[in-house]
């Protein structure tokens, strides 16, 4: 937790427009990358990154001070990207554009892996892909991901576990292994 | 090492512990294919999520952020100030119409009166008043005037609508009306004989109600009387 989150958000209760801008700075790469790789698509997560933080800043006195704040903002993006999800699944057009890139080329050839990674967190459980993308792509540890999705550090390790299978699996499956002969260092 | 511990390695390998795979871990590796197989996916995973370019923020996203927060603060205060004034009237006004009901149902005595009148024995228990019991009697004497008043009334009431149709019927100066030639009988005579007849029919049927109510209030008169009388 930053030391001077607290502060930032008593600034920010009070009214302060440069404190809320202060804390919009520190967590939008944050909360727009978690948002972006949930859902693929760039329209969509700055919807969400807004609804999140229209929301961080209406609940910002329910905020516990004694708990780092990433967390907590960082649970109700996960909340909004959830609901966005659920909804989106409903819509018939969201067939489209689901296969929308939200992030540039990469440059090498390593492009078709990614894509395929991709693919196969797309294909993951909701709360699989949560925690998947929370550990790999957004780097927050266990704990920080326990507290974002409100469940214990065993629950998310066992789901980060399945999911990885899942994704080593689906690798597999769609030849993108190259074949073992030699060892592993 | 079996398979399970060696899938409890691949995840730890995944969670960023890079240590050197121990011998054991190597064997079973050279010996399961499944494993190795497993192990390989895992780097290539590893290099594919670090081949994933960056993100980048839209630059006009921080503005519209704090633009939107601050205005979503700014009605929602607007919207709170409203709500606290509509209550903060409501509630004001309702303690008014306590007030004003408090005043207007409050028994009217001027000051000069509340003056005048004797002080309070503050201490002293106020003896409770109980009205004289009243003999049931002459209760019962009163109740049975005024059903059979009642009774009377309507019995009146119906003789007079009786006589008001008879006098239509029959008006005083048909006599005086030149008679229709060629006509040997009274057009009106069937219609009042009707309505005499009537009047009758109700004066006689309602005489059997209010002799009954008469003779039932008598006898409950006399039966009030004996229970009034003073027990020896």
């Amino acid at each position: 937790m930053s030391a001077d989150d607290p502060a930032l958000v008593r600034r920010c209760l009070k009214g302060d427009v440069e404190a809320v801008r202060a804390l919009v700075e520190r967590f939008q790469a944050d909360v727009f990358g978690l948002c972006i790789r949930l859902l693929h698509h760039r329209q969509d997560a700055e919807d969400v990154v807004q609804e999140t933080f229209l929301r961080v800043f209406r609940s910002l006195k329910k905020w516990d001070a004694a708990r780092p704040l990433k967390p907590w903002i960082m649970g109700i993006a996960v909340n909004r990207c959830r609901t966005w999800m659920t909804q989106r699944t409903k819509r018939p057009e969201s067939v489209d554009y689901l296969h929308e890139t939200a992030e540039g080329r990469p440059a090498d050839d390593s492009g078709e892996m990614v894509r395929e990674i991709q693919d196969a967190v797309g294909r993951l459980r909701a709360e699989y892909r949560v925690v998947f993308v929370m550990f790999h792509e957004q780097n927050m540890p266990y704990d920080e991901i326990a507290q974002a999705v409100s469940k214990p550090i065993g629950t998310v390790k066992t789901w980060l576990h399945r999911a990885r299978l899942e994704i080593l699996e689906r690798l597999q499956s769609r030849g993108m292994v190259p074949e073992v002969e030699h060892e592993l260092p | 090492m079996n398979c399970l511990e060696c899938r409890e390695l691949l995840q730890q390998r995944l969670d960023g512990d890079a240590a050197l795979l121990s011998e054991s871990a190597k064997s079973h590796l050279a010996a399961c294919p499944t494993c190795r197989s497993l192990f390989a996916s895992a780097d290539v995973l590893l290099k594919g999520l670090a081949a994933k370019p960056a993100i980048t923020i839209p630059a006009s996203l921080t503005d519209r952020l704090v633009t939107f927060a601050v205005s979503d603060r700014e009605k929602r205060r607007q919207r709170s100030q409203a709500r606290w004034t509509a209550i903060i009237g409501l509630a004001a006004s309702v303690l008014l119409m306590v007030v004003a009901a408090q005043v207007i149902t409050r028994p009217g005595k001027t000051p000069d009166q509340a003056a005048s009148l004797p002080p309070i024995a503050q201490n002293q228990p106020k003896e409770k008043e109980t009205p004289a019991p009243m003999p049931i009697a002459p209760r019962a004497e009163e109740a049975r005037q005024a059903v059979a008043g009642l009774t009377e009334r309507l019995a009146e009431e119906t003789r007079e609508q009786a006589r008001l149709l008879l006098s239509v019927a029959t008006p005083p100066n048909l006599a005086a009306i030149d008679p229709i030639p060629n006509m040997d009988f009274d057009p009106i005579e069937p219609a009042a004989e009707t309505l005499f007849e009537t009047g009758r029919q109700v004066k006689e049927g309602f005489e059997p109600v209010t002799r009954t109510a008469r003779q039932a209030f008598g006898f409950l008169a006399r039966e009030f009387a004996v229970l009034d009388r003073p027990q020896q």
